[in-house]
């Protein structure tokens, strides 16, 4: 067996894989069919490596009977879920969850006393901005999780531009916040 | 020509019993609202597929059985971030993994049992085996699976048992794809003379 040879059968051992998935490259499909044409080795191995996978695949499989999935479904399913990100949504939720946190982000900002009384009233700092920020996410999270809003947003048939009205989001509460830091400086 | 048959009928029986289920995106999305019926539904097209998968890869039912039950909460818990374009199976399947491997960390198991000791008596003689019972194939399989490196194990199942790409193990497992490639030759490689050496084929 020439070098060359050698080589081809050494690559083909990690081509194989992709090959028996139908995944490999345009360029690489007629290279194996033609070796695998001329090379007796590689398709004695080839055909080794599926019978193994077929004896795998014939074993019988051990069963979990119905009333174990049942009763693991139940012990799943009774704990309440975790606190759900905005951005983790199911897709057509984001777009209701983001709405909301909008018009919540801009009640806030218009709803708010301003000036020097604001100043006075809110002790606005890092921590207490993440935390309402949180707050407000939470909340979007749950109420995006009703039947109420999917239905309001799917008989408008919005968009899912999940992200630009995230990016609208964040400015409209960047706006929010350089306000009340004016606020407070005065 | 000849090959190309080959080739087609090797692709048809190596996905013939792939677990690939159809999952219907209604009943996805409905688990992701909380409909309990409906994950029921969900988990149950994975049943044989999913719970075989941890058997085989903790080679004990009753462990199985509790990481079965581990992986169903950590599913219903992380549903609302599943993306839909991504493939269901190998998501659920990336879960199961982190919850195998979990265990096996905090158990600090280590496979120091040489799979020559847990094997039954190969025959002397040249026949095949005709009465080597399915069962005892399995028990054949499962020492060599329990004895293998724990990255060719788990490539290899997640191959067979979870119906997924070599790609999308390559993601779940954080490796390079030629890795992942070298895992399954190896452990299919192991298998393969195993096999022989009891004359299965």
């Amino acid at each position: 067996m020439s070098s060359e040879n050698e080589k081809l059968c050494s690559d083909f051992q990690q081509d194989i894989w992709l090959s028996l998935d139908q995944d490999l490259s345009d360029e690489k499909q007629p290279i194996w069919q033609q070796h695998l044409r001329t090379c007796s080795e590689c398709r004695s191995r080839l055909q080794a490596l599926q019978k193994t996978l077929k004896v795998y695949d014939n074993l019988p499989l051990p069963e979990l009977p119905l009333e174990k999935l049942q009763e693991a479904v139940q012990h799943a399913t009774r704990g309440a879920r975790r606190p759900v990100s905005i951005r983790k949504l199911p897709g057509r939720y984001k777009v209701a969850a983001t709405t909301v946190a909008l018009a919540a982000a801009v009640a806030l900002f218009f709803l708010l006393p301003r000036g020097q009384n604001t100043a006075n009233s809110l002790v606005w700092n890092d921590f207490s901005m993440d935390s309402s920020i949180s707050e407000i996410d939470s909340s979007v999270a749950y109420l995006s999780s009703t039947d109420h809003w999917t239905a309001v947003f799917e008989e408008n048939g919005l968009d899912d531009d999940f992200d630009s009205r995230i990016y609208e989001l964040q400015n409209r509460l960047r706006l929010l916040e350089e306000d009340l830091q004016i606020s407070m400086s005065r | 020509m000849a090959y190309n048959i080959f080739a087609t009928w090797t692709f048809i029986q190596l996905n013939m019993n792939k677990s690939n289920p159809q999952i219907d995106r209604e009943i996805i999305f409905r688990s992701q609202n909380g409909d309990e019926k409906a994950f029921t539904e969900l988990i149950g097209k994975f049943r044989i597929s999913l719970f075989s998968y941890l058997v085989r890869f903790c080679g004990d039912r009753t462990q199985a059985e509790d990481l079965f039950q581990e992986t169903l909460v950590k599913v219903w818990n992380y549903l609302p971030d599943y993306r839909h374009k991504n493939k269901f199976a190998a998501w659920l399947f990336g879960i199961a993994h982190n919850v195998a491997i979990d265990a096996r960390r905090k158990k600090k198991v280590r496979e120091l049992v040489t799979y020559a000791a847990d094997l039954p008596e190969s025959e002397s003689s040249d026949q095949p085996d005709a009465q080597l019972l399915a069962d005892e194939i399995a028990q054949i399989v499962d020492a060599v699976l329990q004895n293998l490196p724990e990255n060719q194990r788990q490539v290899f199942l997640l191959r067979q048992h979870g119906g997924m790409s070599f790609k999308e193990i390559a993601v779940v497992m954080k490796q390079p794809l030629n890795t992942v490639l070298s895992h399954m030759h190896y452990a299919a490689t192991k298998l393969k003379k195993t096999l022989r050496e009891h004359h299965v084929f």
